[in-house]
């Protein structure tokens, strides 16, 4: 256990820098005043009940996301999980009639499939890139087995869908799920000594495990955290459509990773910010939401959302120079 | 440290500022109408019919809000709807000169399929504008993955926050999935309408929309390509299937298909794969099942990229296609001019054309009829849908590169 | 010293992993070869095989360019859509009658400058490759359609053209002799050039490799260059093969030309890369997709199984690992 501790504090330590993700943080609220000037709508009360609701989904995944970049990992089935978990989530309710069976048998699934990507990964000792990249073709397919002319549906009861389209102080119950699940990631991430492992590992695997560390087993509960981080996901847009076709989630593996590194998350591992995914993913909220507002001509659409990420993936790279250099 | 952070968050704000405006300046869909689409218009009114006489009606009225001076477009003169009267021209002007109409259009993804559905409705709110003075507000707004239907979800929002009066919605997610986020919409006083959905699937009553304008997947695109099939194979013959996604409308289109070649004994899918809707999947799920079923006669791409991919394989690997007595028949479904162009040349024997430019047409027909006039509208209002072959190419080809010449003047 | 030293051991028992790695994948291919030739008669000919190596090729080209991306440590997934701006700049130009040779320079040349690009971003700019080439992504594609208007490109095979996605010499298709020749020039720039030596030092340790005088920013913007170079490659011959740039032409296709390098026995992390293995990669993503086509599998299960045999394919290697292991 000493050994440990030293090894841990042999490397610079993230968590100890004052504040990590002010650059991006800038470049958020930048974004922010600029769309409160640039359209009269973007204020509004309702506009900002949207903003929040579309940001949540792809957040979620984010947190989970970055648990798993930071170990050094990555999660390519994210979206395939997100988009079975809510098909199981519905499948439930439709057998069972009760909310609460559909969500558990949800989230369980997105935990299931997790363990086993972990499992692969730590065992069979298979690049997680790979595990994870056909793991999303074989939950993908699955699902399409499921799902009968594209989509399960038919599981609309007022108990579930509440989860998504109701609203609670004033705020989405989304917005709320997410902010809870924020509160007790963000605990688990900086003062557990879990979250502190996870860096580790990521900062050198090869040292943590000699200083004691249970690395496969961490590994393993860090892919089990991000399929249920993708199921969550999954089960509130299966309560926000009411439905679940075939294709949701397809290409949310992609945004999480861009709302984490955005968020100053390092793909090579042992540096990671659930603050920053949260700016991150409110980042690529914002710019989606502003298009909108803006009437931005379809076909700019995606040369601006690249350009964005850009410039401020750059900045926060300058501004984490900066600090270092201080 | 201090003066370095502040310096770099006006460095931010101004790099944001000039990206973002740089490039929402070149595309502002709010104000399409510019001099050079001005110039645009009077050429494609030029080239497909002189109508001086469409102006005389309405010129003066209309010089206010047109201040370009040209001629009106080239459908006007064409007398497609009841368009000349001017006492029923006065009347409806009346109501409705200088009013506005904001629609944001939505399909499931930007493509050849669907700009031609969008220029069939810029066709017709032209016409409103020049006959009743009409001005409309039309957005665009596609997500970057044809399934994304959260995407489209987020976008209804926002529309609906911008207090749209009309949103279109054409997307891959099914009804149900939409239902919530188009009661939202209503509540904010935002009417749906769908285009191009496969209406038949669903029961139209509980969807939280007004109207529907749409065509039969099943009946007016799989059992057309169907009853070819039995037509030109004389009941007896080898098929194979290329899929699209897994969706309401790869669902109906091979139902609609399916249930047809049942009712012929003699004839059989052979195989079946996926061709994902684009032509390279296409190409090399037709080059897969022609190793195993060299003997076909009959491939229905369930549209026309993949179909054509199905033409490209037939011809690498040496295989006859279709020349009107004997070969590989190849079908799609659509109705793109590049189909048409392949149809003429003698490649892809056929494909279905679904009433893309009069689904655009009839939308906005029924969207003014309905929030401007009160005229009530069936659930769902389905347009003509034709079988193309080389007999008859020629009427759809040059009704789809018209509305593609039709440039937006409608504010 | 000491350092080129151990790189020099390192890359030595990372070879040896990597050609176990291989025996793995030959294991593999011969069994599907056996199992499918006894349960589909027309498997086993030469018209099937040759027709699943030209489907092959595309990614295979593309995975070419990525091994030496994911060599140095970084990715690029940008490759698809260079394969849309390249094809698309090489079918517009000639669709306006330009020769076909200046059609074909400047396609190689905008995949060239936005691989390179991509290179700028992520040595000045510091931006992780994966983030750098996301964002190259979701711009290239963006422009594709400003620039095609959503109408695909056609009307742009000249005779000549034609022949690179479609000809035939000695009675191979064009593209699977560009996939040779281009195999055996990257394979020696690869082995036997100071580049290909740097490219893997510099993935198993940027440090020292830098410390030992490599200028690593220029041969990073190289290796993505490279990349983009390769994507090109593949892209026109795409677009001749197609007759048609569909905007969304190569959607997907980086995925497939990562998995196929890294089927192949080139690591994520950097420092290990084989082009025969990313050749056997791709050979055998679309031999997985062609026996089920064959056997006629309800293409729902396609997805299923492909995603299965990729970890079979890989787990393979790992078995032989372990019995290696106990040997020893």
């Amino acid at each position: 256990m000493m050994a440990t501790e030293k090894a841990l504090k042999g490397r610079p330590s993230v968590h100890k820098k004052k504040f990590d993700e002010l650059g991006i943080l800038i470049v958020a609220i930048a974004l922010f005043i600029f769309l409160s000037i640039a359209s009269p709508h973007f204020l509004k009360f309702t506009n900002i009940q949207n903003l929040l609701l579309q940001s949540v989904f792809v957040m979620l995944v984010g947190f989970g996301m970055t648990f798993v970049l930071t170990i050094g990992g990555i999660d390519l089935s994210v979206g395939s999980i997100l988009g079975f978990s809510g098909a199981t989530c519905g499948l439930m309710i439709i057998a069972t009639g009760s909310a609460a069976a559909g969500v558990l048998t949800g989230l369980v699934t997105g935990v299931g499939f997790g363990f086993l990507n972990g499992i692969l990964i730590t065992k069979l000792k298979i690049a997680p890139f790979l595990v994870t990249f056909a793991m999303n073709s074989v939950i993908r397919g699955i699902l399409l087995l499921t799902s009968s002319n594209g989509s399960v549906s038919g599981f609309g009861i007022d108990d579930f869908t509440w989860l998504s389209q109701g609203y609670a102080i004033g705020l989405p119950v989304p917005v709320i799920i997410t902010i809870i699940v924020f509160v007790i990631l963000l605990f688990l991430f900086k003062f557990t000594s879990f979250g502190r492992y996870i860096t580790a590992i990521g900062s050198n695997k090869q040292a943590a495990f000699l200083s004691g560390v249970s690395t496969n087993r961490i590994t393993v509960i860090v892919y089990m955290l991000s399929g249920l981080m993708a199921a969550l996901s999954g089960v509130l847009l299966a309560a926000r459509m009411s439905s679940v076709p075939s294709e949701l989630g397809a290409g949310y593996e992609m945004d999480a990773i861009a709302a984490a590194v955005i968020g100053g998350t390092s793909m090579a591992g042992g540096k990671g910010s659930i603050i920053g995914a949260i700016i991150g993913a409110m980042i690529l909220g914002m710019i989606s939401n502003g298009l909108d507002l803006l009437s931005v001509n379809q076909f700019y659409r995606q040369i601006i959302v690249g350009i964005i990420i850009v410039v401020a993936v750059a900045l926060e790279r300058l501004t984490s120079l900066k600090s270092e250099k201080v | 440290m201090k003066k370095t952070q502040l310096k770099l968050a006006v460095l931010v704000v101004v790099v944001l500022m000039v990206a973002v405006m740089a490039l929402t300046g070149c595309g502002n869909a709010d104000n399409p109408v510019d001099s050079t689409d001005n110039a645009a218009t009077t050429d494609a009114g030029g080239d497909a019919a002189a109508d001086t006489n469409a102006d005389s009606g309405d010129s003066a009225a209309n010089a206010g809000a047109d201040n370009s001076g040209s001629s009106t477009t080239a459908s006007a003169g064409s007398g497609s709807w009841m368009w000349g009267d001017a006492a029923w021209e006065a009347a409806v002007r009346s109501k409705v000169e200088g009013q506005t109409l904001k629609i944001g259009f939505t399909p499931p993804a930007a493509s050849e399929f669907y700009d031609i559905i969008m220029h069939g409705a810029y066709s017709m709110m032209n016409e409103l504008h020049d006959h009743f003075g009409v001005n409309f507000e039309f957005e665009f707004v596609a997500p970057s993955e044809h399934d994304a239907v959260e995407s489209q979800i987020a976008t209804i929002e926002n529309w609906a926050t911008k207090e749209f009066d009309v949103v279109l919605v054409c997307t891959a997610g099914d009804f149900d999935s939409m239902n919530s986020v188009y009661q939202k919409a209503n509540d904010a006083g935002t009417a749906i309408y769908l285009f191009n959905m496969p209406a038949e699937l669903w029961d139209e009553n509980s969807i939280n929309m007004v109207s529907c304008i749409s065509y039969n997947n099943g009946l007016q695109a799989g059992a057309l390509a169907g009853e070819y099939a039995a037509e030109k194979l004389n009941g007896e013959g080898k098929i194979l299937f290329i899929s699209g996604n897994d969706g309401h409308w790869t669902a109906a289109r091979k139902q609609g298909f399916e249930d047809t070649i049942a009712k012929y004994p003699g004839l059989s899918i052979v195989a079946e794969q996926r061709g994902e809707y684009v032509r390279d999947k296409g190409m090399a799920a037709a080059e897969n099942m022609l190793q195993a079923n060299p003997d076909v006669n009959f491939i229905y791409g369930e549209n026309e990229e993949m179909a054509q991919g199905a033409v490209q394989a037939i011809e690498a690997m040496g295989l006859k296609l279709w020349d009107g007595t004997e070969g590989i028949i190849v079908v799609g479904a659509d109705g793109l001019v590049s189909g048409y162009e392949q149809i003429s040349n003698g490649m892809l024997t056929a494909t279905v054309d679904v009433g893309h430019v009069d689904m655009g047409r009839e939308a906005i027909r029924s969207i003014f009829m309905h929030e401007m006039l009160g005229y009530t509208l069936d659930k769902v209002t389905n347009v003509p849908a034709i079988l193309v072959d080389a007999d008859n190419v020629a009427i759809p080809d040059a009704y789809a590169k018209w509305a593609l010449s039709i440039e937006p003047a409608f504010n | 010293m000491n350092n080129s030293n151990t790189t020099a051991l390192e890359a030595t028992i990372k070879k040896n992993k990597i050609d176990r790695q291989l025996i793995g994948l030959v294991i593999f291919v011969a069994a599907i070869m056996v199992i499918m030739s006894i349960l589909s008669p027309s498997f086993l000919t030469a018209s099937n095989l040759t027709n699943v190596l030209r489907q092959s090729v595309f990614i295979m080209l593309l995975g070419f360019g990525m091994t030496f991306v994911l060599t140095t440590g970084g990715i690029d997934l940008s490759v698809g859509v260079v394969m849309a701006l390249s094809g698309g700049m090489t079918g517009w130009l000639l669709s306006f009658n330009v020769n076909i040779v200046p059609a074909l320079i400047a396609g190689f040349a905008m995949g060239t400058l936005v691989g390179a690009g991509n290179g700028l971003m992520v040595t000045k700019l510091r931006i992780t490759p994966f983030i750098a080439t996301l964002a190259t992504m979701s711009i290239g594609r963006g422009v594709m359609y400003v620039w095609t208007n959503s109408i695909p490109f056609r009307n742009y095979m000249v005779g000549g053209f034609r022949f690179l996605g479609q000809g035939n010499v000695l009675g191979l298709q064009f593209p699977i002799i560009v996939a040779i020749i281009a195999f055996i020039v990257l394979q020696f720039v690869f082995r036997k050039t100071r580049f290909g030596r740097h490219v893997t030092a510099f993935g198993s340790n940027n440090e020292s490799a830098k410390i030992s005088g490599i200028n690593t920013d220029r041969l990073q913007i190289k290796v993505y260059a490279l990349s983009g170079f390769m994507a090109a490659l593949s892209g026109i011959i795409l677009a001749s093969r197609l007759e048609t740039v569909h905007p969304e032409m190569g959607k997907g296709y980086e995925l497939d030309a990562i998995a196929a390098a890294i089927i192949g026995g080139t690591s994520l992390t950097g420092g290990k890369g084989s082009l025969i293995g990313t050749a056997l990669g791709a050979f055998i993503i679309y031999l997985i997709s062609n026996a089920i086509n064959l056997l006629n599998v309800d293409p729902d299960w396609e997805t299923i199984v492909k995603g299965i045999l990729i970890l079979v394919v890989v787990g393979v290697e790992f078995l032989s690992h372990s019995a290696n292991k106990r040997k020893l």
